[in-house]
C-alpha cells in the first residue's frame, strides 16, 4: 500500500485509477542504490525501468552527463523498450537513491492489463518528446543567432 | 432564485435581462405600429375591404418570408433580426411620410407590410432565443422572455391609447421606428457566444444548404407544420364561434364593444398572470410536452361541454383559455419543439411554421366556415362539432409530436458527440505510396516481414498473390509467418503449397500427429493449420493442445485460430487460458468467438469465477461482447451484480452495451436492471457526500489521497449509470448523453440532460436528473443528500462506509486511513480485515494494526482526522 501511496503522488500515474496504480504497485520491487554506484546500461538492470521516490541519478553519454533525475522522474524506459543502449552509456548514482523498480515482462503485462496505464506511458513520452523538441528549437535558434554574428563580423 | 414563481439562476440574468428586453420592445414596437395600421386603414377604407387584404396578406407574407429567408441565409440570427429590425424601422418612417401624401394606398400597403413583418421580427427572435438558451435554461428562462413580451403588448396598447389622443397616428409610428432602431442596437449585442454554441462533429460541419423544401423532408418538421396548421384552424375557427354566439346573444354592438373590450383587457392580464405564475413552474415541473397538451385538451373538454350544454358562457371561457394560453404557456412550451433541429433547418421551420403556416391556417380557417355556411351547416352545434373534431385531430397530433420530440430529443447529441464503435486503426498502416508488394521479393528477412505487416491491414489481396514466393521463401520465419497469415486470412489450406519437412518427406497425419516439436516454425505452423481442416486424412488434432501453448507466436496464432474452427470444446480450457496472456489475447479471443453460443454458459461460469484472474475475466467480457448474443448478453448479465472487482464490472457494463449497440433487440430483465440502477444511483450519491465529508479533513495527505479515490469512484458510478441505463434506453443516444454530459460544453451538457429527462421513468428523473442538474459541487451534494435522506456523514462515518465497502480497495483504503491517522476505532474491525484472502487488504491490515498497537493510546483519537 505504501508503495502505491508513493506512486499516486507522481504525475505519471495521477490520471490512473487509484486501484490500477496500487495493482501496478504490486508488481514493483523497491530498491536502493548508494551514491556514488554505477548502474551499466546492459545485463540485469537493463531490464527493468525505475521510479525514483527519493534522490538523484545522471545518465551519461561518453562521460558526459547527458540528463539528471530526480524525485518522481523514471529512467531505464527507454532501455527497457530497447531504444536507450544507444543513448546512454550508464546511469550514475550521485545522491542515496530510493526507487521502484518495475522488471520488462511486469511492464508489458501492466501495459496490456491497465489501459490507462499505457496512455500514461505515451502522454509521458509524447510530453518528453515535446520538451526534446522545444531544446532542439531552442539550440537551432542559438545557432542561427550565432552564425548571423559571425557572418556580421 | 430557484424557488417560488421564479426558477431562473442568479448567472443566467445577463442573458435574461437582454432578450427579455429585446422582447419587450420588439412587441412594444409592433403593437404600436399594428394599432397605427388598424387606425389608419379604417380612417381611409370601409371595413368591408378588409377580408381583400387579408387575402392580399396571406399571399404577400408567403413571399416576404421565402425572400427574407434567400436574403439572410447566412447572417447570424442577431445580426439578421437587427437587419430587419433597422429595414423595417426605417420603412414606417417612409410611411409616416407618404400617408399625407396618398392615404388610401398608402394604408392598403402599410397594412400587407405589416402583416408580414410583425410575424417575421417575432420568429426571428425566437430563434436568436432558441440558439442563445439551452433546453435546460429555456424551463427556467422561456416563461419570463415570454412575459416581457406580453408586458410589452400591454404597454403597447395602453401607449397607443395616450399617443392617439394626444400627438396623432402618424407620430406613433415615427415613435415605434425608434423602437425598432433600440431593439436593433440590443440584438446587434445579444450574438451568440461560443459557450453557448454546442460543437460540431467534423463531417457536420458542411455548409448549411437547402430551402423550405429541405426542412419539410424532415418527417418531423412535416409534423410540426401538420400540428400547427390544425391548431391554428382550430383556433381561428373557435374565434368565429365565439364572435358568431356574441352577435347571436347581443344584437347592441355597443354591448358587443364593451364585451369585446373586458375580453381582450381579461385575455392579457390572465395571459401575464399566467406567464409569470405558472409557465416556469409547469415546464420545470411538467415539462414542456405536458404544458403543451393542456390547451387542446381544456379546448377539447370546453367544446364537448358546449355540444351538450350550449351557454354562452361556456364558449367565452372556451376561447379566453385558448387565447391566453396560446399566447403564454402554450407559446413557450411550442419553442422547445425546435430544440431538436439544427441550426439551419430551425430558422427554416420556425419561419415557415411562425409565419407561412400561421397565415395558411387563417386561410384554412375561412374556407371552411365558408364551406360549412354554403352547405347549410353553419349552425351553432355545427361549428361546435367541427371545433371539437379539430381539437381532437389536434390532440392526436401532440401526442404524435411527443413522440417524434422524444426520439429527436437526441439529434442535437449525434451532431456533436461520437462514440467509437469499431476497433481503431492498427499502428501499422497501409501506405499507398510505398510499394509494399515488391518488398515481398526481397531476399531480406526483416523486410518481408515488415511488408507483410503493413500488407496485412492494407491489402492482403497482394499477400495472397504473392503466396507461392512467399511459402518458398528461403527464411523459415516468413514462411511460417505467410502461411499464418493467409489461413487467418481464409485461405483454404489444401489449396496452398509450402515448403515443409512434411511434404519433402510425404509424411502422412499420422506422422505429423507424432512428429516431435523439434521441426522448423513453420513445420509446426503448417500442423496447426491442417487441424482446423477436414483433409481427409486424420487429423493431427492432438497435438493441437500443445501448440496451442507452443513458444513460437506465429504457431500459436494459426493453432488457436484451428481451434476456433473445430470448434471443438476440448481447447476452450487452453484458449481461456491464453486470455491471461496479453499478446495473444486478441487472437484467443478471436478463436472463442468462433465457437458462438455453444460456450457461453462456460465463458459466463469463468466470468463469475473469482478464482479466474481479474484480466482474463475482463477478456471472457470482451469475447462474450464479440459473440454478441441473446444468450452471450445473459451470460454478462449473471455478472453484472457482482461488484467485487470494478475492473471486470466496468467491462461486463461495456459488453452489455457493445451487445445492444450491434442489436438493439437483445433485452434484459427490467426489473433486476432497474434494481441495479437504483443501487448504483444511491452509490453515485453516498460518493458526492463523501467527497463532501472528506473536504473538512485537515491532515493534507489523509484529505488529498481519499480526495482521489472517492473523487474517481464517484465519476465510475456515474458511468456506471449511464451504461445502465442504456441497458433498456436506447444505447446509442444514452451513451452520447453520457459524454455530452462530461463535455465541457454547456449546451451540449444541457442537451443532454434534456435528453434523459425525454426518456427516464418518472422514478429516475426525480432522483437522478435533479443531481446531473446541479453545476456546483455544493448542489449537487445537497441534491445528493435529498436522495439519500441525510446530510453528509462525519469523516469517520466516511471512513466507517469505506471500510464496509463490497470493494477491497476501498477497504484497503479506508485501513489505510486508519493506520496512517492512528484513528481510534474497534480494533476488532482491523483485525477482522487481517484474516482476508485479498494481499492489499491484509497486508493494509497488519500496517494498520502494527500502526495502532504500537502507538498505543499516544495521539489516537476519533478527532485525529481533524488535527
Amino acid at each position: 500500500m505504501e508503495k502505491a501511496i508513493a506512486l499516486m503522488e507522481e504525475d505519471l500515474f495521477k490520471t490512473i485509477p487509484t486501484d490500477e496504480v496500487a495493482l501496478i504497485a504490486a508488481r514493483t520491487e523497491e530498491v536502493r542504490f548508494e551514491a556514488g554506484e554505477v548502474i551499466p546500461s546492459t545485463g540485469e538492470s537493463a531490464t527493468s525501468f525505475f521510479f525514483i521516490l527519493d534522490g538523484e541519478v545522471e545518465q551519461l553519454r561518453g562521460g558526459v552527463v547527458v540528463r539528471r533525475a530526480l524525485k518522481g522522474y523514471a529512467f531505464g524506459l527507454l532501455r527497457l523498450l530497447g531504444v536507450e543502449e544507444a543513448v546512454f552509456d550508464e546511469v550514475r548514482i550521485t545522491r542515496d537513491t530510493h526507487a521502484l523498480s518495475l522488471h520488462q515482462e511486469a511492464f508489458l503485462e501492466a501495459v496490456a492489463d491497465y489501459p490507462a496505464f499505457a496512455n500514461a506511458f505515451i502522454r509521458g513520452l509524447a510530453g518528453s518528446i515535446r520538451m526534446m523538441s522545444e531544446k532542439i528549437e531552442e539550440l537551432q535558434k542559438k545557432v542561427l543567432f550565432l552564425e548571423k554574428e559571425r557572418k556580421g563580423e | 432564485m430557484s424557488g417560488g414563481l421564479f426558477h431562473f439562476r442568479k448567472t443566467e440574468i445577463p442573458l435574461l435581462v437582454s432578450l427579455g428586453s429585446l422582447h419587450f420592445l420588439i412587441i412594444l414596437s409592433f403593437t404600436l405600429a399594428r394599432i397605427a395600421r388598424d387606425g389608419l386603414f379604417l380612417a381611409e377604407l370601409p371595413a368591408s375591404n378588409l377580408p381583400y387584404v387579408y387575402l392580399g396578406v396571406a399571399g404577400w407574407t408567403a413571399l416576404a418570408v421565402y425572400g427574407f429567408g434567400k436574403f439572410t441565409a447566412k447572417r447570424a440570427a442577431h445580426n439578421t433580426l437587427s437587419f430587419a429590425l433597422c429595414s423595417t424601422g426605417f420603412s414606417l418612417i417612409l410611411f409616416a411620410l407618404w400617408f399625407p401624401a396618398a392615404p388610401r394606398v398608402a394604408a392598403v400597403a402599410f397594412y400587407l407590410w405589416s402583416g408580414a413583418y410583425g410575424l417575421i421580427l417575432i420568429s426571428q427572435f425566437w430563434i436568436l432565443v432558441n440558439e442563445r438558451v439551452n433546453p435546460r435554461e429555456a424551463k427556467r428562462l422561456f416563461a419570463m422572455i415570454g412575459a416581457a413580451g406580453i408586458t410589452g403588448g400591454l404597454t403597447g396598447g395602453g401607449a397607443a391609447t395616450f399617443l392617439g389622443g394626444s400627438v396623432g397616428t402618424d407620430w406613433i409610428l415615427v415613435i415605434a421606428a425608434a423602437l425598432h432602431a433600440a431593439a436593433a442596437i440590443l440584438s446587434n449585442r445579444s450574438g451568440v457566444k461560443e459557450s453557448e454554441k454546442a460543437p460540431l462533429l467534423a463531417d457536420r460541419r458542411k455548409a448549411a444548404r437547402g430551402g423550405f423544401r429541405e426542412a419539410l423532408s424532415k418527417p418531423y418538421v412535416r409534423l410540426l407544420v401538420a400540428l400547427f396548421l390544425v391548431g391554428g384552424i382550430c383556433s381561428t375557427v373557435l374565434d368565429y364561434e365565439f364572435k358568431f354566439f356574441l352577435q347571436k346573444h347581443f344584437a347592441e354592438s355597443g354591448r358587443i364593444t364593451s364585451l369585446l373590450g373586458g375580453f381582450y383587457g381579461a385575455q392579457n392580464v390572465i395571459a401575464l398572470a399566467a406567464q409569470l405564475g405558472l409557465a416556469g413552474f409547469v415546464l420545470s415541473r411538467f415539462g414542456p410536452r405536458s404544458a403543451a397538451l393542456a390547451l387542446p385538451v381544456g379546448i377539447l373538454a370546453g367544446s364537448v361541454a358546449t355540444l351538450f350544454s350550449p351557454f354562452f358562457l361556456l364558449v367565452l371561457s372556451t376561447r379566453l383559455y385558448d387565447a391566453t394560453l396560446r399566447v403564454s404557456i402554450s407559446r413557450t412550451a411550442w419553442e422547445f419543439l425546435y430544440f431538436p433541429l439544427s441550426d439551419h433547418t430551425r430558422r427554416l421551420a420556425k419561419r415557415l411554421i411562425d409565419v407561412a403556416v400561421a397565415r395558411s391556417a387563417d386561410a384554412g380557417a375561412g374556407l371552411l366556415i365558408l364551406l360549412l355556411n354554403t352547405t347549410g351547416n353553419g349552425g351553432m352545434k355545427e361549428i361546435t362539432l367541427a371545433v371539437t373534431v379539430l381539437t381532437a385531430g389536434w390532440l392526436a397530433l401532440e401526442f404524435a409530436v411527443s413522440r417524434s420530440y422524444r426520439l429527436q430529443a437526441s439529434r442535437p447529441l449525434h451532431r456533436s458527440v461520437s462514440i467509437r464503435t469499431q476497433a481503431p486503426s492498427p499502428v501499422t498502416t497501409w501506405d499507398p505510396s510505398t510499394d509494399w508488394v515488391a518488398l515481398l521479393e526481397s531476399e531480406d528477412e526483416s523486410r518481408v516481414l515488415y511488408a507483410l505487416e503493413v500488407l496485412r491491414n492494407g491489402n492482403m489481396g497482394a499477400v495472397r498473390e504473392k503466396s507461392s514466393l512467399l511459402l518458398h521463401h528461403p527464411s523459415p520465419t516468413v514462411r511460417a509467418r505467410a502461411l499464418a497469415m493467409l489461413i487467418a486470412g481464409g485461405a483454404n489450406v489444401e489449396g496452398l503449397e509450402w515448403e515443409t519437412g512434411f511434404q519433402r518427406d510425404g509424411a502422412s497425419g499420422e506422422a505429423m500427429a507424432d512428429m516431435s516439436l523439434e521441426e522448423t516454425t513453420a513445420d509446426r505452423v503448417a500442423v496447426a493449420a491442417a487441424a482446423g481442416r477436414e483433409l481427409g486424412s486424420p487429423i493431427p488434432r492432438n497435438r493441437l493442445r500443445e501448440l496451442i501453448d507452443d513458444p513460437e507466436r506465429d504457431v500459436r496464432v494459426t493453432a488457436m485460430r484451428s481451434a476456433g474452427l473445430t470448434r471443438d470444446g476440448r481447447f476452450v480450457p487452453a484458449l481461456i487460458d491464453r486470455l491471461e496472456k496479453g499478446e495473444d489475447r486478441k487472437d484467443a479471443r478471436e478463436s472463442l468467438t468462433l465457437y458462438g453460443d455453444r460456450i457461453v454458459g462456460l465463458l459466463g461460469d469463468r466470468l463469475v469465477d473469482d478464482s479466474v484472474s481479474p484480466a482474463t475475466r475482463v477478456e471472457i467480457a470482451r469475447v462474450l461482447a464479440a459473440i454478441g448474443s441473446q444468450d452471450a448478453a445473459y451470460s454478462l448479465f449473471r455478472a453484472g451484480h457482482l461488484g467485487t472487482n470494478r475492473i471486470v464490472m466496468n467491462q461486463v457494463l461495456r459488453s452489455l452495451n457493445q451487445i445492444r449497440l450491434k442489436n438493439p433487440a437483445v433485452s434484459l430483465p427490467w426489473k433486476i436492471v432497474r434494481e441495479r440502477l437504483d443501487g448504483e444511483i444511491l452509490r453515485y450519491c453516498q460518493r458526492l457526500v463523501q467527497q463532501r465529508a472528506v473536504l473538512s479533513i485537515e491532515n493534507e495527505d489523509v484529505r488529498r489521497l481519499l480526495g482521489r479515490v472517492i473523487n474517481e469512484r464517484t465519476a465510475q458510478s456515474l458511468e456506471r449509470i449511464f451504461r445502465r441505463l442504456a441497458l433498456v434506453y436506447p444505447t446509442r443516444d444514452t451513451l452520447l448523453a453520457h459524454r455530452g454530459y462530461l463535455g465541457r460544453n454547456r449546451r451540449l451538457r444541457a442537451q443532454s440532460i434534456e435528453y434523459l429527462d425525454s426518456i427516464l421513468e418518472k422514478d429516475h428523473k426525480k432522483t437522478l436528473l435533479p443531481v446531473l442538474e446541479e453545476s456546483s459541487f455544493n448542489g449537487k451534494v445537497r441534491r445528493a443528500g435529498f436522495v439519500l435522506h441525510r446530510g453528509s456523514p462525519s469523516v469517520y462515518g466516511t471512513i466507517m462506509e469505506l471500510l464496509e465497502s463490497r470493494e477491497a480497495w476501498l477497504r484497503a483504503i479506508g485501513l489505510f486511513v486508519v493506520g496512517s491517522t492512528k484513528l481510534d476505532i474497534h480494533l476488532d474491525l482491523v483485525y477482522d480485515h487481517m484474516k482476508s484472502s485479498d494481499p492489499i487488504i491484509r497486508d493494509t491490515a497488519r500496517w494498520a494494526m502494527e500502526k495502532l498497537t504500537v502507538a498505543g493510546g499516544e495521539g489516537s483519537s476519533r478527532n485525529a482526522l481533524m488535527n
